[in-house]
């Protein structure tokens, strides 16, 4: 039994041997390429090439056996189809593997080969983006061996080809984002679209070359049909694709039904409010600005692009972070900075970023990263994260593994040379002093978030079960606790005194207080987000789906945006 | 008759099979003794690849009962594989990189029987070069190599379609002395299909008429003698493509 399976597994083998090695020939090449000509790729590069090496073996494992009269004179021999078919799995099974372990092999290689342009790019996240392909290649391939077995003509090569095609319009819809993300692609939703459909007809195509011309076996009568049902199935499959990628692609628009404001944020001036508008219950959307005195609103061309804390630059524009996917920027993801004129949201400038330069950098200090591309790449990245700054004349260097002190919610930076709030591995909310060494406890934790308002002696503390108000010096409670599930406090951003916090709880009972004294100076029915406009008198909240500007002196409160 | 005797060799009893609308075989009845060698003869596109591969559990029979040594090919068509010889040149394709060494190497774990050295043998006889790829052997080379490829393994029947294919009167010669050696026994059961009647005349015992979807007639040589020495008392010798003839004629008539 195990001498026919390994026999029937030798003659697979046999099969792919030429694309088998080819692709070995090719793909440390792709990868090399990818790593001189274009970082973005080089990171989505493996997953990307192991999902087209493996749909390429599972469609000719197919095609290979529909292909004139093999199948049948497979079937004439002593042998049970689920012999045939556990053979073309255990294949595919051990193909994809060694094809995947040899990625991983010539990825580091070249990746340790090109370190020098390597260093100063961000690259981790291999793990994830390989498992998602994986998965899809996995189960894509299984189906084919199961319909070419049990089909036994070319009708296997028929949905071989509909799931390679299938597969490749999935990648077709990230594609499409990824186009777009790197501007090859038009922003606007109609020409995504179209970008979507041709990369989808592209694929339609090599999917009926692949598969369907090399099943010859098929009788004349019956080509026509199953073709013509071949391109209905991938065309059906390929208008939603492209259908469903076009209205996530969309622009949300304010004031559209489905659409939500997430984050808000002033310019110091206080003539414009950013705005990051998107669908409901997506973590990406598109950065609007609104113009305080007239409304007028302008959407920046940027595809899926966010703000991190404070945008503005010191000329008055707006500075934006974009992923190469979709959502927020993360350690796999190597960061384009655009920075945007708020009046027109023209793009006045793109670039590539590095990871340090888009972490939440304090500004006492320069912070270098660089990565470790011969390690184990990790959603968090590895790398060493290098942090220099000058202390009475002195320049000093913390040099750090891992920059999660940084990177994370549990973090605030401080202003004064040196200093952070940050939360160790146990979750305990600490005040490093770099320049001493010294590192005190201010909360047993485990800690999740902290905010440290605009003056650096207050911060805000959220555990798992309550927040709170402390005094950064002390680590006292100075306001709080309130329950951690009942609504949200946060700064004011902008507020340099650090006395506001909008608590909301429940309607009617959440709105802007004065910490120190406690008094309620504006109560607000379900703020979501707030910031401070210009001078203390005036904030910009959004409340139920529209921005709204109020007084804080008593003045007539306005909406800005419904 | 007791279709589930394993001497029973063959036996088919009314089956039917059809390609969609399309009937194939209509009411087939028909045995092959164990022992003995029988020529399914016909026009083409009769059917008569289609029966071998309903033996082979290939196709499905949509209706009757199909035996091999009192095995149903439905269910049993492993057990039937392994002890049957099936050389179909037409049908055998391989991928194109299997060389004939490496094709009766794949060959070789399916079969507990096989015996290299005898299929060495004939491979040699036939003059097969073996490190030919089998996809550019000539036609006639392919159907020496499905035929001793069909027999390496010393199988209990023997199913051959139309083996005599393409081959040059020298290679014919080799190939039926190849598969008289193997029956000299007289244990083994052989169904073949050929249009060459001389091979017919020279190989069978028995003799079956496929037409018009239907088994016309069987019978031994002599009773094929006797019967066209009733029907045409004046013709000088017996001419088995005589018999075919008035059988399909006699159909033809029957039918219209």
């Amino acid at each position: 039994m195990m001498r026919i399976l390994l026999n029937l597994v030798w003659r697979e083998w046999r099969n792919e041997r030429a694309l088998m090695l080819g692709a070995a020939a090719a793909l440390p090449a792709i990868l090399a390429f990818s790593y001189i000509i274009h970082f973005d790729f080089a990171i989505q590069a493996p997953g990307l090439l192991l999902a087209i090496v493996a749909g390429a073996l599972a469609a000719d494992v197919c095609a290979n056996d529909s292909a004139g009269r093999r199948i049948e004179t497979l079937c004439s021999l002593p042998v049970r189809p689920a012999m045939l078919w556990a053979a073309k799995s255990l294949f595919l099974l051990v193909s994809t593997a060694a094809a995947a372990i040899y990625l991983v092999c010539a990825d580091s290689t070249v990746a340790f080969a090109l370190r020098t342009t390597a260093m100063t790019h961000a690259q981790s996240g291999i793990t994830s983006v390989l498992a998602g392909f994986i998965a899809f290649a996995w189960v894509a391939a299984a189906c084919v061996s199961v319909a070419s077995v049990a089909c036994a003509n070319a009708l296997g090569g028929l949905v071989s080809g509909a799931f390679f095609t299938g597969g490749l319009v999935w990648l077709g819809v990230d594609a499409a984002d990824y186009l777009q993300y790197l501007g090859w692609a038009p922003g606007t939703p109609s020409l995504v679209a179209a970008a979507i459909v041709i990369i989808c007809i592209m694929g339609t195509v090599a999917g009926i070359a692949f598969c369907y011309l090399r099943a010859r076996a098929v009788p004349a009568w019956r080509k026509f049909t199953i073709r013509a049902a071949g391109v209905a199935i991938i065309t059906i499959a390929s208008v939603a694709g492209a259908d469903a990628a076009a209205k996530s692609a969309a622009i949300p628009r304010p004031g559209d039904a489905n659409v939500e404001f997430n984050e808000l944020s002033a310019s110091p001036d206080g003539k414009w409010i950013a705005a990051r508008v998107s669908h409901f219950s997506r973590s990406d959307g598109f950065v609007w600005t609104f113009d305080v005195e007239n409304s007028r609103a302008a959407a920046i061309d940027a595809f899926h692009a966010y703000f991190m804390n404070n945008p503005w630059t010191d000329a008055g524009k707006i500075q934006l972070l974009q992923s190469g996917r979709r959502g927020r920027f993360q350690g796999e993801d190597t960061p384009r900075i655009i920075t945007a004129d708020p009046a027109t949201g023209a793009i006045v400038n793109s670039r590539e970023a590095t990871y340090a330069e888009v972490t939440n950098l304090p500004r006492w200090a320069s912070v270098e990263y660089r990565p470790i591309p011969t390690e184990t790449r990790s959603y968090w990245g590895q790398g060493i994260i290098t942090i220099n700054w000058t202390e009475r004349g002195l320049t000093k260097k913390y040099k750090s593994r891992r920059p999660w002190v940084l990177d994370s919610q549990g973090a605030a930076i401080l202003n004064k040379p040196g200093t952070w709030l940050g939360c160790d591995e146990n979750g305990r909310l600490i005040y490093y002093d770099l320049a001493a060494g010294s590192e005190r406890v201010l909360r047993e934790g485990p800690v999740d978030i902290i905010q440290s308002s605009k003056n650096e002696r207050r911060a805000i503390v959220i555990t798992a079960t309550e927040k709170e108000v402390i005094d950064v010096d002390s680590g006292a409670c100075v306001a709080g606790p309130w329950p951690r599930n009942k609504g949200w406090v946060q700064w004011l951003a902008g507020d340099d005194e650090g006395r506001f916090v909008i608590i909301s709880d429940k309607p009617g009972e959440s709105g802007v207080f004065d910490i120190l004294s406690g008094r309620v100076i504006l109560t607000i029915s379900r703020p979501e987000s707030a910031v401070r406009l210009g001078v203390l008198e005036k904030i910009a909240y959004v409340d139920g789906g529209r921005i709204r500007i109020a007084d804080l002196s008593g003045g007539p409160e306005r909406t800005l945006y419904r | 008759m007791n279709m589930n005797n394993p001497n029973d060799g063959i036996v088919l009893d009314h089956i039917n099979f059809s390609f969609g609308r399309r009937p194939i075989l209509r009411n087939c009845t028909f045995s092959a003794p164990v022992g003995e060698v029988t020529a399914l003869i016909g026009r083409n596109g009769e059917g008569k690849t289609t029966l071998l591969r309903i033996l082979m559990g290939l196709l499905t029979a949509e209706s009757g009962s199909v035996r091999v040594a009192g095995l149903d090919p439905n269910k049993s068509a492993l057990e039937i594989r392994r002890r049957t010889g099936y050389a179909a040149p037409d049908r055998l394709e391989v991928p194109p990189w299997m060389r004939v060494a490496e094709y009766l190497q794949f060959l070789e774990p399916f079969y507990p029987n096989w015996n290299r050295a005898f299929a060495l043998e004939l491979l040699h006889t036939m003059r097969i070069d073996f490190a030919a790829r089998v996809c550019d052997l000539s036609k006639g080379s392919k159907s020496k190599l499905a035929v001793a490829a069909a027999i390496a393994h010393g199988p209990e029947f023997l199913l051959l379609d139309e083996p005599f294919g393409g081959l040059d009167p020298v290679a014919r010669r080799n190939v039926m002395e190849m598969i008289i050696s193997q029956i000299a026994g007289g244990s083994k059961t052989v169904l073949f299909v050929s249009h060459s009647l001389a091979d017919v005349e020279r190989l069978a015992d028995r003799v079956a008429i496929l037409d018009r979807a239907s088994i016309t007639w069987t019978g031994t040589l002599d009773e094929a003698r006797i019967q066209m020495k009733e029907s045409n008392p004046i013709a000088a010798g017996f001419d088995l493509g005589d018999l075919l003839v008035t059988k399909v004629a006699a159909e033809k008539e029957k039918v219209s």
